[in-house]
């Protein structure tokens, strides 16, 4: 057979891509323009820098065909050096399908191909704006493939054409608008915008700013805590705009062993992993959702990229109320259990090695802030001093909180419920033994005096590792579930 | 049934705390420079030479405690390592997690004979502190045998 070629559309999409990655080239070449006045040497720069995105990505385009055979997908790629990528079916750990409006029409959309491989980039394969029939083909494939050793617990299903789902969500608008609302999202926002101030004071010609600075010395202190106010209401404002086109319809599917989940209103994009290579469940609450109720569910995954936004986590359900989270979730991932297990907590006399350890941590940070404000501005070191008491306090309690909501379950003799706090996260992890890479019994000399161990366990997650940690529990506890662990 | 490490490991670790001393000797002895030529407070040195008598005493008192309590074992079913003394670490690595078995020889544990078998998971990597060679060979022989057989047989 002979490879494919992306279609011609695909081209815009891959010059975005490299916009995305070149655009600081741009900023350079047209800071210029703004700081000296317009000169013809500037506007060659920029047109240099724009020839130079679009020519990487014609290249690309060019050289970059596809094969999708009975086995593989087959990648070609590399002026210079050609590669040429197998993707084996059975490999395959997510694929997610990107399709940005204005390829709609076409019937055009961009896939990404992610295996466990531990390279990275190298073990990932996009095609980008291809028919989505081709996409159709990969899960064709993918469904009819004879699974591979790793995953013995399964037996081999005929799962050709049913259209109908075994499990079906979708966001209400209610639910949507409480997950943008309640996001911290604004927080990263407001440090990007933070930055682009700062490099707007490179940009701008400093007579302006000079203008500027004059005409702000004039106003009240009360007119600078509006700008803040203005400033962070931006933020918020932004945020709540991106998260509610991020999620817009979000819809999570379950057909046969494979999970679905679509969202996006200007890129429309569809994740699906098969529910036996889920490493782990994660349900995580931060301060403020906390307060609300509602949870966050994700799917941890031996690949990268499931989502661009939290980090390599596949997002299962936005927003949900923390005491329906377990019974929707086990609709859709039946190892998760449907009903909130009774937990083997941090004993109570326990819960003062939390508030220690976050006090001490605390105060050494605190001291050395004081420290330098009182070497270097000692007017406001009185301040430092309330605030830094305030803090130490704050930190405290939330130690205090994470003693109490730390706590270890196993259920249905395979599968481990997970419980711990951290600095302004409740999170809980539902993982099946044959997840768990390693498990570990941790305790200092003193601690083994007093009957004390940490318990920790190690899952996989995108490339690497994540450990999770419960501190404190009784030896005891954290020697049955290594027995458990074991088998024995 | 719990395999201790070979005695020689001890010489390897006060080797490692020596040279670990003799960064904190290099780092005095660039203070004492810098105080020669752009007169830098006198005490930096002092620090510099009583942070690493620190951390090497301690570390060389605690050798005898640590090769005490290290321990590892492998059976059918799990690699189990016991390592540290004043912070205590069990570790259990079911076989049939073990994707990877490696053998390390750095120039300290060459001269005493002596090899680091490091066991990787999907996530992680374990380390057996140092074996005899020809253990190191027959240990990795066996991880990997075992792992074949835990995963023909799930």
């Amino acid at each position: 057979m002979t490879p494919n070629r992306l279609p011609l559309l695909a081209l815009p999409v891959m010059i975005g891509q490299e916009f995305k990655a070149w655009w600081y080239l741009l900023i350079v070449a047209g800071s210029s323009v703004f700081k000296n006045g317009f000169s013809w040497w500037a506007v060659l720069s920029i047109g240099a820098a724009l020839l130079f995105i679009i020519g990487l990505a014609a290249v690309r385009y060019w050289r970059f065909s596809y094969l999708i055979d009975d086995t593989a997908v087959t990648i070609n790629s590399g002026l210079f050096v050609k590669k040429v990528r197998h993707i084996p079916y059975p490999n395959i750990q997510t694929l997610s399908h990107q399709q940005w409006f204005f390829l709609q029409p076409f019937g055009l959309e961009t896939l990404n191909i992610e295996t466990s491989s531990k390279d990275g980039k190298e073990g990932a394969g996009t095609l980008y704006a291809v028919s989505t029939s081709v996409g159709q083909l990969i899960e064709a494939h993918r469904h009819h493939q004879p699974l591979s050793v790793t995953e013995p617990s399964e037996t081999q299903l005929d799962e050709s054409a049913t259209p109908t789902f075994d499990a079906r969500y979708q966001i209400s608008a209610r639910d949507l608008n409480l997950y943008a609302a309640t996001s911290m999202g604004f927080l990263a926002i407001l440090a990007a915008l933070g930055w682009l101030w700062n490099k707007l004071d490179d940009v701008i010609p400093k007579t302006w700013q000079q203008n500027a600075f004059d005409q702000l010395a004039h106003l009240a202190v009360l007119v600078l805590v509006v700008f803040g106010i203005l400033f962070l209401a931006v933020a918020v404002l932004i945020s709540y705009l991106n998260l509610l086109q991020r999620y817009y319809h979000f819809t999570l599917t379950k057909q046969a062993h494979t999970l679905t989940a679509t969202r996006g209103f200007f890129k429309r994009l569809e994740v699906s992993v098969r529910i036996s290579r889920i490493q782990a469940v994660r349900m995580r609450q931060s301060l403020l959702r906390h307060w609300l109720h509602l949870t966050t569910i994700q799917a941890l995954l031996a690949s990268n990229a499931a989502d661009e936004e939290k980090d390599n986590d596949l997002v299962l359900l936005p927003v949900i109320k923390a005491d329906q989270a377990l019974t929707r979730m086990h609709h859709f991932v039946d190892w998760v259990p449907a009903t909130t297990p009774d937990f083997i907590r941090v004993p109570r006399t326990n819960h003062w090695y939390y508030v220690r350890n976050w006090l001490l941590w605390n105060l050494l940070f605190v001291a050395i802030i004081s420290f330098v404000v009182g070497h270097f501005w000692p007017q406001w070191l009185l301040w430092t001093m309330v605030l830094s008491a305030l803090w130490v306090l704050i930190q405290s309690l939330q130690g205090w909180y994470a003693a109490k909501n730390a706590g270890v379950s196993i259920i249905y003799a395979h599968t481990l419920l997970v419980q711990n706090g951290s600095l302004w996260n409740l999170t809980q992890y539902v993982v099946r033994r044959q997840n768990i890479q390693a498990l570990s019994l941790n305790q200092s000399i003193w601690m083994t005096r007093k009957h004390i161990a940490h318990l920790e366990l190690h899952i996989r997650r995108g490339d690497g590792n994540e450990s999770v940690e419960v501190r404190y529990l009784k030896a005891e506890t954290v020697e049955k579930i290594l027995d458990w662990y074991q088998q024995r | 049934m719990q395999t201790q490490l070979p005695a020689q490991i001890q010489t390897v670790w006060r080797l490692r705390a020596l040279i670990d001393g003799l960064l904190w000797v290099i780092l005095a002895v660039g203070f004492f420079i810098a105080h020669l030529l752009w007169s830098w407070p006198w005490w930096l040195i002092a620090v510099a030479l009583g942070l690493g008598l620190l951390h090497v005493g301690s570390h060389l008192i605690l050798i005898p405690y640590r090769y005490a309590f290290w321990r590892y074992q492998i059976s059918p079913d799990d690699v189990v390592l016991q390592s540290g003394f004043i912070f205590r670490k069990t570790e259990a690595i079911p076989i049939a997690r073990i994707q990877n078995v490696t053998l390390e020889q750095g120039p300290l544990l060459r001269g005493q004979h002596l090899q680091s078998v490091k066991v990787q998971t999907a996530a992680t990597t374990h380390e057996i502190a140092g074996v005899e060679e020809s253990v190191a060979d027959a240990l990795r022989e066996q991880i990997m045998q075992l792992a074949k057989v835990a995963r023909d047989d799930a």
